[in-house]
């Protein structure tokens, strides 16, 4: 029994149980039996003759098998015991997707080129999306660290005749708002910047300025001590202040002893009266480590304008934004009435707080995750088509399954199972992806459009959530077109072993699916090009200035040392000359905003020659604070007059540079006149 | 002394157990074993019986390598477990209680 092979092959076509039980451990006895006879030399006729009984001996070996078989399973059809439906249906179901999922285990091992390849190109699929996904759950989904961020709304202004919207408001007009609408607890804030003073190294702060009422309006409690109150915001009421958790933590040691220490800020020393509440960041992006009390006129004052405010607001009981907004915009009509030189086009109006702090991030990044979401259905669709063609190659295990009595179910239950294996090694490696691709897309932003969330992304529950129904979902899709060839090709399983090409219907399935797939690429690959394109453009617009070859610096001025315009002046006159003299610097320019960074400060405009009739609110122009060196450091070019020097040093008159643009659309004659702004 | 109960191994099941009971065999050996206290089984039903002890656990089966000659192929061997062991105790303690039981009576009794 030279010949090992045949024997065994026959043995395939045995139930499981009954090769490996029974016919495996026969055929090894008589295999070992006629090794044994065969070790005394025969002739060559003898040799034949045992070959033929070898033959024999065999074939009625094999049928035994399949009797026993046969005769076992009837009387465990009749003798075993029925448990209650339900258990048994359990017990099978759990025998069988454990069966299966052995098996599947066992198939790809057998297989790991294209195990590899599937797993590979689930895995970036995968993890493509599940990057994405961090990114959009810690911006979009994870809830704002404030009670019922629902509620809190922000307070925003349009002007209708520029279209131009801000977050920063009116003085005269929040006074007012606050007083006559009723749809909303409103609350003011501003920016604070200042340093730390004591015994330790200076510590430079952000935080910042609230009306009493805020922390109610944020629906926050102390940590520690009491919130700002009204008296802490009256004229020459003593200077106090709130510190934040985590300042209180790493520099006052978490003592509860800080409250009503008097500490050193800036020119101020305030006592702290309240420790906030941990986690709290206003707006969510800031460290917000002091907030002190914002003193606001009582009423609105003559000129609206003469302060800024942002306002946050928390819808009353029952209010929703389209009501406030609503309200707001017929007081903002009748501030329009009563104040028409300043208020006309003004308009104000409510967005929720996370439209506010994510609004422009919102649509690009659900764009890309559609995107991605075109990626993993490519490579749903090449994992498919890699089943199918693996299908060619399993159509004679199919059919003689089919053959010997198994269901189609069952084995479009094994097909899906292996796809779901194949599907969750995937989501595996997809994780990993998205563990090192996440962070990597957060570097990519820069620091000036960030948004509240991106410093905690990482692959967290919801994140493993999504992989996991990404990997269950891919595995749907592609098993399930895996499962066609069982009908496709189990139709012809009576022969299946003498076709070696695919079926009509299982060639149709894969082209379809390859059409499917360049449709996508192509989707995909014009919303690339188009990308670029825009890329490409926006590289190409001209700014009005030049940026290579251009270094910034802020400064910031403590205000009790330059208290006066003579001392600012001085502390200029000698930077400017300082830096004047370092060779590496051509030219020297200084402003009040670095060009592109947020700067939407306008000013109404009206010719002196042609005033605005009586009643009328001048148009709205963006404005900037400059010396005559920032047109020369920025490569703006003049196109007519001069360049501020030292002869508009006050007390000359002032003097102001207006744009080309502006230019053209007030004096298209090229008339001088001279410009008054409110 | 505790009454012992009845078997729940069959005939065959006891003297297989029993063939095991002091060293492993290969199922070869053991089916010579059966055959020679009369009992004749093909190999696969043979087999089929020790896949059943086995299912009970009352067995542990292996393939082990023999070589004759210039080939290696394999062979089915058997290792009584710790509940074989104590099942084919149980039956030999019922068995023997009995066989006393027997010896003590006297057929004039009955």
């Amino acid at each position: 029994m030279r010949d090992r092979r045949w024997p065994d092959a026959l043995g395939r076509y045995l139930p499981a149980a009954a090769a490996r039980d029974m016919y495996r451990p026969a055929l090894a006895d008589l295999r070992l039996e006629w090794l044994r006879r065969e070790a005394s030399p025969a002739s060559r006729p003898i040799r034949a003759i045992r070959s033929g009984r070898i033959a024999v001996t065999v074939a009625h070996l094999w049928f035994d098998c399949l009797r026993l078989a046969a005769i076992e399973s009837v009387a465990r059809r009749f003798t075993a015991p029925r448990p209650a439906p339900r258990s048994r249906l359990g017990k099978d179901y759990r025998a069988m997707v454990t069966q299966d999922l052995r098996r599947a285990v066992r198939l790809f091992r057998l297989e790991p080129a294209f195990t590899a390849t599937a797993v590979l190109t689930l895995g970036l699929g995968i993890g493509a999306n599940t990057a994405l996904f961090a990114v959009a759950e810690a911006i979009l989904l994870r809830p704002l660290p404030v009670t019922d961020a629902g509620q809190l709304v922000i307070l925003k202004h349009r002007d209708r005749g520029t279209g131009i919207t801000k977050e920063f408001i009116a003085l005269g007009d929040y006074i007012d708002l606050q007083a006559r609408q009723e749809t909303l607890d409103l609350a003011a804030y501003g920016g604070l910047r200042s340093t730390l003073l004591g015994d330790h190294e200076p510590l430079r702060l952000e935080g910042i300025q609230v009306v009493p009422g805020f922390l109610e309006v944020m629906a926050l409690r102390p940590a520690l001590g009491r919130a700002l109150g009204a008296a802490d915001a009256r004229e020459g009421a003593p200077p106090v202040v709130m510190i934040g958790y985590e300042l209180w933590q790493s520099h006052f040691g978490g003592d509860p002893g800080v409250i009503s220490r008097s500490i050193q800020i800036g020119n101020t020393r305030r006592m702290v009266v309240g420790v906030a509440p941990r986690g709290f960041h206003f707006p969510p992006s800031s460290p917000t480590q002091i907030i002190t009390p914002l003193v606001l006129p009582p009423a609105a004052p003559a000129q609206r304008k003469s302060g800024w405010v942002f306002v946050v607001g928390r819808l009353r009981g029952g209010q929703s934004g389209q009501t406030a907004s609503a309200e707001l915009d017929a007081l903002s009509t009748r501030f329009e009435r009563e104040y028409p030189e300043q208020n006309q086009g003004s308009l104000y109006y409510v967005e929720s707080l996370r439209d506010a702090l994510v609004g422009p991030t919102k649509r690009p990044l659900l764009m890309l995750l559609a995107a991605v979401a075109f990626v993993l259905l490519i490579a749903c669709a090449n994992v498919g088509n890699l089943l199918l063609a693996r299908s060619l190659a399993r159509r004679q295990e199919m059919a003689v399954r089919v053959a010997l009595g198994a269901a189609r179910g069952p084995l479009a239950a094994q097909m899906v199972t292996e796809a779901l294996v194949l599907a969750l090694a995937g989501g595996a490696l997809g994780v990993l992806v998205a563990g090192t691709a996440a962070p990597l897309l957060v570097s990519s932003i820069p620091d000036t459009t960030r948004v509240p969330g991106l410093d905690a992304i990482g692959v967290n529950v919801a994140v493993l959530v999504f992989s996991v129904a990404a990997s269950l979902a891919s595995a749907l899709l592609f098993g399930g077109v895996s499962c066609l060839s069982l009908w496709t090709n189990g139709q012809a399983g009576a022969a299946p072993a003498r076709r070696a090409t695919a079926s009509l219907a299982t060639r149709r399935t894969a082209s379809a699916l390859v059409v499917a797939e360049i449709a996508m690429a192509a989707v995909l690959l014009f919303a690339a090009g188009l990308t670029l394109r825009s890329f490409a453009n926006l590289l190409s617009v001209d700014p009005g200035f030049r940026t290579s070859h251009v270094l910034t610096l802020q400064v910031s001025l403590p205000s009790a040392r330059y208290a006066t315009p003579a001392a600012l002046a001085d502390f200029y006159a000698r930077a400017f000359a300082a830096l004047d003299a370092l060779p590496e610097v051509e030219h020297l320019g200084a402003a009040a905003v670095t060009p592109l960074t947020g700067n939407n400060w306008t000013v109404p405009f009206e010719r002196a020659d042609q005033p605005v009739p009586r009643g009328q609110r001048p148009p709205d122009v963006g404005w900037q604070a400059a010396s005559g060196g920032y047109f020369s450091a920025l490569g703006i070019p003049l196109r007519a007059g001069r360049l501020f020097d030292t002869r508009d040093a006050e007390p000359a008159p002032p003097h102001v540079i207006i744009s080309e643009s502006l230019a053209r659309r007030f004096f298209p004659t090229g008339a001088r006149s001279a410009i008054a702004s409110g | 002394m505790s009454k012992p109960a009845l078997p729940t191994l069959t005939h065959l099941q006891f003297l297989v157990l029993g063939v095991l009971r002091n060293e492993d065999h290969p199922g070869r050996a053991i089916r010579q074993v059966l055959a020679h206290y009369g009992i004749r089984r093909t190999g696969p039903a043979f087999y089929q019986l020790m896949a059943r002890l086995e299912k009970e656990r009352l067995v542990q089966g292996r393939y082990e390598p023999v070589t004759v000659g210039d080939q290696t192929v394999t062979e089915r061997w058997y290792t009584i477990t710790a509940a074989g062991a104590r099942r084919s105790q149980a039956a030999q303690a019922f068995y023997e209680q009995v066989s006393r039981t027997a010896a003590r009576l006297r057929w004039s009794d009955a």
